[in-house]
């Protein structure tokens, strides 16, 4: 197998692979924080959600809140906002330092990678085992099995699927890539 | 990485050019030049078992460890 392409794989899928855990990881510890807080706020509030592949869209109509209802609703945008971009921050400069590796010839190593990677699964591994509680409990009250698919959900065990791919590939080409230059 | 090769200054002492390694050793001289440039992953025993022994060295003198400057 061509080093080379090893190499410049390799980079493109931890760049990728990386990307993927950042976000799932910012999705699951901060979205779910925020929304809860949006929720409190908006109960009273008139609101119509459109559903997509990637995503959702909420049209609300503010229209009769007060003062701090509205201030308290600001803030927990501009806190989501905020996760939203330092987490796309952190990706951006990982991708460069990736990218300028490459053009060195040089290795690529994430920043604080075992850490993030424990930190990582610890965080996912709650994300089945509270689907799975959410939804028995939600059966419990309801009377009925019904499980919640929303798109945040979808998102997430998409991006699980994804990081096991990502994770098995990158072990393969590691491995090849260790076997090629072993002397 | 932390561990410098120093198969070309062994080579330089004792005044043997990569190919005729090459042949006493039997390994290739394109894995023995990725040894030699620091290219190199990982090392076999019996392959630095063959380079002592051709070269009448020890592993000190050929693998040395320099760690990075935080």
């Amino acid at each position: 197998m061509n080093t080379r392409l090893i190499k410049v794989s390799k980079v493109v899928f931890d760049v990728w692979f990386w990307f993927a855990l950042v976000g799932v990881v910012a999705l699951v510890a901060v979205a779910p924080f925020v929304t809860t807080i949006m929720d409190a706020i908006l109960e009273n509030v008139d609101r119509q959600v459109s559903t997509g592949f990637l995503g959702a869209t909420v049209e609300l109509n503010l229209d009769g809140l007060d003062e701090e209802t509205v201030t308290n609703l600001s803030w927990a945008v501009i806190a989501m906002l905020a996760s939203g971009l330092a987490v796309s921050v952190y990706v951006v400069h990982q991708i460069r330092r990736a990218l300028r590796s490459v053009l060195e010839g040089r290795a690529f190593k994430m920043e604080n990678e075992g850490r993030l990677r424990r930190m990582a699964y610890a965080i996912f591994s709650l994300v089945p085992i509270g689907w799975i509680t959410g939804t028995w409990a939600d059966s419990v009250v309801n009377g009925h099995f019904s499980p919640n698919l929303d798109p945040q959900l979808g998102a997430i065990a998409a991006g699980l699927l994804a990081l096991s791919i990502a994770e098995i590939y990158k072990a393969g080409v590691t491995l090849a890539d260790e076997a090629e230059l072993t002397v | 990485m932390p561990i410098e090769v120093h198969l070309d200054r062994v080579l330089l002492e004792r005044k043997v050019s990569l190919t005729e390694l090459s042949e006493r050793v039997g390994i290739t001289i394109a894995n023995l030049s990725i040894l030699k440039t620091g290219k190199a992953k990982a090392v076999r025993f019996s392959t630095l078992e063959a380079i002592c022994r051709e070269l009448d060295c020890q592993p000190a003198d050929l693998l040395v460890y320099q760690p990075k400057e935080s």
